[in-house]
């Protein structure tokens, strides 16, 4: 399963924070992620099934639309556990040859 | 503004009631008692005004004084008056046009008329929603430069978005080619 670092990012958030939405991950990645993309890669995320998300309740006196909130699915925590293995991995390779 | 309004209306029908019943209670003696505070209707202008008629006061005296009150107030009261129903109407115009420009109800016309469904309630309506969020919290905490910038930087979220989501659809299609032809 490929996985972009953006997506990574994204991934990391959702597993360490729980449930979240896009501006709560925007905010808390410390402007690694956009506002505008946020929500096509939380979108690609889900199609791939490392990620749910269903549609909040609106609360009362909730002047915009309802929110979406995001969680990791098991199989999207254990992608990320073997992709951040590969990376270091690799990290680890390439320390050794230089 | 309209409570002020109200208020120096209401102190106005007061006094014309107060004049009345000394009016009326000439003919016994004309006395009554009568206190009447109209405090801060104004704020800035009319800081105090106090009408108040002993028992011992003659009927006619108690007429001529309530009628300098009632002039006084209505000194006061008409050119106020026209400057706060003229503020009222600044306010009503200002609700108005902010009601028509809702922010990014334009864009999410657009992008309805444009992308599919599923795009829309899982791209653009999320992003609307931080975006109305955002918005309204600077506004409310009064800060109407950061509202405009927030306004500026979900116009260029939703352009972000739809150019991510072309180059997404082409790139998908394009493996989906690739597939099909390996």
């Amino acid at each position: 399963m490929h996985l972009t670092n953006t997506q990574a990012i994204i991934l990391t958030l959702l597993v360490n924070r729980g449930k979240s939405y896009g501006l709560e991950l925007v905010k808390n990645s410390d402007g690694r992620l956009k506002r505008g993309t946020v929500y096509v890669l939380l979108q690609r995320l889900e199609e791939k099934g490392f990620v749910t998300s269903e549609l909040e309740a609106p609360k009362e006196g909730q002047l915009g639309p309802p929110r979406r909130t995001y969680e990791a699915t098991g199989h999207g925590a254990r992608v990320l556990d073997a992709w951040t293995m590969y990376r270091e991995a690799g990290a680890l390779r390439l320390g050794g040859a230089l | 503004m309209h409570f002020a309004y109200t208020g120096s209306t209401y102190a106005i029908w007061l006094a014309k009631n107060l004049w009345r019943l000394s009016q009326e209670n000439a003919p016994y003696g004309g006395s009554f008692i009568a206190d009447v505070c109209i405090t801060d209707v104004y704020k800035s202008r009319i800081k105090k005004v106090e009408i108040s008629a002993s028992q011992s006061m003659p009927a006619r005296f108690t007429f001529l004084y309530f009628r300098f009150c009632f002039f006084l107030v209505q000194m006061y009261d008409w050119p106020l008056v026209i400057i706060f129903r003229l503020l009222e109407m600044g306010d009503r115009q200002k609700q108005t046009k902010s009601l028509k420009t809702a922010p990014g109800i334009r864009v999410m016309r657009l992008i309805r008329f444009v992308y599919s469904k599923k795009s829309i309630s899982r791209i653009f309506e999320p992003i609307h929603a931080d975006f109305i969020e955002e918005y309204l919290e600077a506004l409310n905490a009064g800060e109407k430069w950061k509202s405009r910038w927030i306004r500026v930087r979900y116009y260029w979220a939703f352009l972000s978005a739809s150019g991510l989501l072309s180059v997404v659809s082409i790139a998908k299609k394009v493996v989906k080619f690739w597939q099909q032809v390996a």
